[in-house]
C-alpha cells in the first residue's frame, strides 16, 4: 500500500450493521488499516456531504449499499454524482442485489464499480478481499 | 315506375301473385272469347234457318203471282171485261223481282240455283203463253179454245211441280240447318256451364294460392322479424354495436346500439369517421389508426382493435373493435364491417389482474431480496464463531488441564457440540438462500423482456451436454442426439429450458443401469416439438401432478441436491414462449419429457408490458 492511499478515507453506507461489521472485519483482514467511517442510513451519508459541517479533507471512496432506509442508495448515488464537488470521488456499489437492471441502473447514474455480496460467506469473504486489494492499488482523487 | 315494377318483380312471393292471378284472368278471358264465338255461330246458323224461310216465302210468293197471272187470264177471256186483267197486270209486274229475289237468295247454292233459274225461265214461257192468247182474244175473240186452257194449266201444273220440288229441297236444308243451330245452342250451354265451372275453380285456386302465400310470407316475416329482434337483443345484450366503414368514399355508418353503447341517441351521433376521431381516446387515437390502416394495407383476414372511447358522460369505455374487410378484384380493402364490443369490465378486470400480478412480482422480489441480507449476516457470522472456536479451542488446549471431568467438558462442548449446530445453521442458510434465489429467479420470467432470434437448437444441445461433460463421463452416460432444427425464439428462456430438463435427466438417473439419453426435435405446423427422454429412475404415479409444483420434489430423488424450482421455472418459461410441456414416465423405466415452442414468439407476449 502506497503512502497516499493511507491518506484515503473510507465511507461505508450501510444500514445493516452485521454486514458493515464482516465487511470491515474482511477488509482488515486484507490488510486495509485506512480510516473506515460507517453510516447506518442514508440521511446521515448525505449530511456527511451536503451538510453545513464542511466535510472532511482529504481523499474520499466511498462503500455503497442500495437498500436504505429513507434516502435509497440510488438517491446518494444520483446527489454525489451530480454535484460537482463529490462527482470525482470513487464510488463503490456493494449490495445484495443482482438484478441485472439494477446493475445497470447505478452504472448509469454514475458508480465506479458494482459488487454483489454474496450469502456463500467464502465467497463473500473472497469478494471483500479483492475488494481490498483493488482499493490498495487504484488511485483516488484528492478532494477540492 | 319501371324501378317500381322491378322491384315487385323481384319480390318472389309477388311475383308468383301476380303469375298466379294472371293466369286465372288470361283463362276468363279465353272463356268469354269462347262463348262469343260459340254465339256467332249461333248467330250464322240462325240466319241460315231465317234465309230459308225468306227463300220459301219468296217461292210461295212467286207461286201465288202465277196464279193469280192465271186466274185473271181466265176471268177475262169469260167476262171480255179488261178490269179482269187488273191482277194479272199486277202479278206479272211483280213477279220479275220475285224471280230475281230468289235467285239472289240462292245464289250460294248451285243445284236450288238451278231449279230457280229453270221456273224461272218456265214462269216467263209461261207468260209469254198467257200474254200471246190475250193479244189473241182481243183481235179476235173465237180464238181462245179449251186446248189453250188446258195448255195452261198443264203449264202451271209443271210449274208448279218445279217449286214444290224447289221449296222441299230447301225445307230439306232448313230441317238441317234447325238442326245445326239446336246442336251449336245445346254446345253454347255445355260450353257456358263447364266454363263457369272452370272459372269458379280457377278462381278458387289463385285465391287460395295467393291467401297460401300471403300466410306463408307473413310467417316468413313473423320469423324475420322475430330473428331480428333476437339479433338486436343479442347484440344490445351482449353490449355490441355495429359499423361499416366505406374506405373509398370515407363513410361510416354506426348501429343504434353502437352509438347506445357510448350513450347516445341516433340523431345525437353523426353517421361521419369525424365523429369516431373525436370519441377515441387521444392517447389511443395513433394506435388505433395505425392498426386500421395496418389492416387495411396488409393481406389480413380479421381486423381487431383494442381503444377507448368517450361515453356521453364524459366517462371511457374499452372497446373491442373487430371486422372483416371487403376487397375488391385487386384485392384492396373497399369496406370494413364490425362490430364494437364494450369490455371495460374485462378491461378493468384484467387491469387488476395485471396490478395484482406485479404487485405480487415485486413482493417476491422485495422479500426474497430483503431476505437475503440477513442470510448474509447468519452465514458470515457463523463462520466467524467457527474461525473465533478454532482459536477458542487452541487457547484452551493450552491452558486447560488433562483428564480433567470438567476439561473433557469443555472440550466436547467447544469441540463437537459448538461447531455441530454451526454447521446446521449454514447448511439451513445455504438451502435457505437457494430457496430465495430460485423465487427470485422465477419473478423474473415475467419482467425479463424477450429478443426473439434464430437459435440452432443443436449447436445449444451440444453446448449444455459440454458443460455437464464431467459428470456425463463419470456416469458413462451415452447420449443419443436426433435432428435438432433451428427455432425462432428467445435464446436465454430456451437455453434455460433444455438446460434444466437434460441437468434433470442427468441427474435422476437409475444407478443400476448405464444411462441413455436422447434429445430429439420435429417441426410441426407453427411449432416445433422437442422429445428429451431417459431411461432414469422415472416418476412415481403419485408424484405426477406435483412436477411442475414449486417446492415440489419427487420422493425418489432425495440423495439428490435440488431446490425443486426446476421444473416450475421451465413450465412458466415455455408457458411464455407460447408453447406448453407433459411428460410420460414409467417408474423403474425411464421418463420422456415433451414440449412445444412456437416458431415466432407470440405477439401479445412479446408486446407485454
Amino acid at each position: 500500500m502506497n503512502d497516499k492511499n493511507e491518506e484515503v478515507t473510507i465511507i461505508m453506507v450501510e444500514d445493516d450493521e452485521g454486514h458493515a461489521k464482516l465487511i470491515e472485519k474482511n477488509l482488515r483482514r486484507a490488510g486495509i488499516v485506512n480510516k473506515l467511517i460507517h453510516y447506518s442510513d442514508g440521511a446521515q451519508a448525505v449530511e456527511h456531504f451536503f451538510g453545513k459541517e464542511a466535510p472532511e479533507a482529504g481523499p474520499l471512496l466511498i462503500l455503497l449499499d442500495l437498500n436504505l432506509p429513507g434516502i435509497d442508495g440510488y438517491e446518494i448515488l444520483r446527489r454525489l454524482k451530480t454535484n460537482g464537488k463529490t462527482k470525482k470521488i470513487p464510488i463503490v456499489v456493494l449490495t445484495t442485489t443482482d438484478n441485472p437492471r439494477e446493475i445497470e441502473k447505478c452504472y448509469e447514474l454514475g458508480c465506479n464499480v458494482y459488487m454483489t455480496k454474496p450469502v456463500e460467506y467464502e465467497a463473500f469473504a473472497e469478494s471483500i478481499r479483492k475488494l481490498g486489494l483493488l482499493l490498495a492499488v487504484v488511485k483516488v482523487p484528492h478532494a477540492e | 315506375m319501371i324501378r317500381k315494377i322491378k322491384k315487385i318483380f323481384q319480390d318472389h312471393w309477388r311475383r308468383q301473385s301476380i303469375i298466379v292471378i294472371t293466369f286465372t284472368c288470361l283463362m276468363i278471358n279465353a272463356f268469354a272469347l269462347t262463348l262469343y264465338i260459340k254465339n256467332e255461330e249461333i248467330n250464322d246458323k240462325k240466319n241460315l234457318v231465317i234465309h230459308s224461310y225468306e227463300v220459301l216465302r219468296q217461292s210461295r210468293l212467286m207461286l201465288v203471282y202465277v196464279q193469280d197471272m192465271e186466274i185473271g187470264q181466265r176471268g177475262y177471256f169469260l167476262s171480255s171485261k179488261t178490269e179482269f186483267l187488273a191482277p194479272y197486270e199486277e202479278a206479272r209486274m211483280k213477279i220479275d223481282a220475285v224471280i230475281l229475289e230468289l235467285s239472289r237468295l240462292v245464289g250460294d247454292n248451285e243445284a236450288q240455283t238451278n231449279r230457280a233459274l229453270e221456273i224461272g225461265k218456265y214462269i216467263s214461257l209461261h207468260q209469254q203463253m198467257l200474254d200471246d192468247q190475250i193479244t189473241r182474244f182481243k183481235t179476235k175473240k173465237h180464238s181462245i179454245t179449251v186446248r189453250d186452257l188446258m195448255e195452261n194449266s198443264i203449264m202451271l201444273n209443271h210449274i208448279r211441280l218445279k217449286i214444290n220440288t224447289f221449296q222441299r229441297e230447301e225445307k230439306r236444308l232448313l230441317d238441317l240447318r234447325q238442326i245445326d243451330e239446336k246442336k251449336k245452342r245445346n254446345e253454347y250451354i255445355r260450353t257456358i256451364i263447364f266454363g263457369s265451372v272452370l272459372a269458379v275453380l280457377g278462381l278458387i285456386i289463385a285465391n287460395g294460392f295467393v291467401i297460401y302465400q300471403a300466410a306463408k310470407r307473413k310467417k316468413a316475416e313473423l320469423e324475420l322479424k322475430r330473428s331480428e329482434e333476437i339479433y338486436a337483443l343479442v347484440t344490445q345484450g351482449i353490449n355490441e354495436g355495429i359499423y361499416e366503414y366505406n374506405v373509398e368514399e370515407n363513410k361510416i355508418f354506426y348501429s343504434l346500439g353502437y352509438k347506445q353503447m357510448l350513450g347516445y341517441t341516433d340523431a345525437e351521433f353523426p353517421n361521419t369517421i369525424e365523429t369516431f376521431n373525436e370519441h377515441v381516446h387521444p392517447e389511443d387515437f395513433k394506435a388505433t389508426w395505425e392498426n386500421i390502416n395496418k389492416f387495411l394495407v396488409e393481406d389480413e383476414l380479421h381486423y381487431r382493435n383494442f381503444f377507448r372511447m368517450r361515453h356521453k358522460d364524459g366517462s371511457y369505455i374499452w372497446v373491442m373493435s373487430r371486422g372483416v374487410g371487403i376487397r375488391d378484384n385487386h384485392n384492396k380493402v373497399i369496406k370494413l364491417i364490425g362490430t364494437h364490443t364494450d369490455i371495460t369490465d374485462q378491461k378493468e378486470v384484467e387491469e387488476y389482474l395485471m396490478r395484482l400480478n406485479t404487485d405480487l412480482e415485486n413482493f417476491t422480489y422485495i422479500t426474497s431480496h430483503d431476505l437475503r441480507s440477513p442470510l448474509v449476516n447468519l452465514r458470515g457470522f457463523a463462520s466467524e464463531m467457527e474461525f473465533s472456536l478454532r482459536e477458542l479451542e487452541q487457547l484452551l488446549k493450552a491452558s486447560l488441564p488433562k483428564n480433567d471431568i470438567k476439561s473433557k467438558s469443555i472440550n466436547a462442548i467447544v469441540g463437537n457440540d459448538l461447531p455441530e449446530a454451526l454447521g446446521y445453521i449454514k447448511t439451513s442458510v445455504e438451502r435457505l438462500d437457494q430457496l430465495t434465489s430460485a423465487i427470485l429467479d422465477l419473478s423474473r420470467i415475467g419482467k425479463r423482456e424477450l429478443k426473439p432470434e434464430l437459435i440452432s437448437t443443436e449447436e445449444m444441445v451440444k453446448k449444455i451436454l459440454a458443460s455437464m461433460a464431467y459428470e456425463i463421463n463419470n456416469k458413462k452416460i451415452e447420449i443419443k442426439l436426433g435432428e435438432l432444427p433451428e427455432i425462432y425464439s428467445d435464446k436465454m428462456s430456451v437455453q434455460q429450458i433444455f438446460a434444466n430438463i437434460i441437468e434433470n435427466a442427468v441427474k435422476y438417473l437409475d444407478e443400476n443401469r448405464p444411462g441413455v439419453i436422447s434429445i430429439k426435435g420435429a417441426i410441426f405446423p407453427g411449432e416445433i416439438q422437442f422429445i428429451i427422454a431417459d431411461n432414469g429412475r422415472g416418476i412415481e404415479e403419485s408424484d405426477k401432478e406435483r412436477i411442475f409444483d414449486m417446492f415440489k420434489r419427487a420422493r425418489n430423488v432425495k440423495e439428490v441436491r435440488g431446490v425443486g424450482m426446476g421444473m416450475a421455472f421451465v413450465r412458466a418459461t415455455i408457458q411464455r414462449l407460447g408453447g406448453k410441456i407433459w411428460f410420460e414416465s414409467t417408474l423403474g423405466v425411464g421418463t420422456k419429457f415433451i414440449f412445444t415452442i412456437s416458431n415466432r414468439v407470440r405477439r401479445d407476449v412479446y408486446h407485454e408490458r
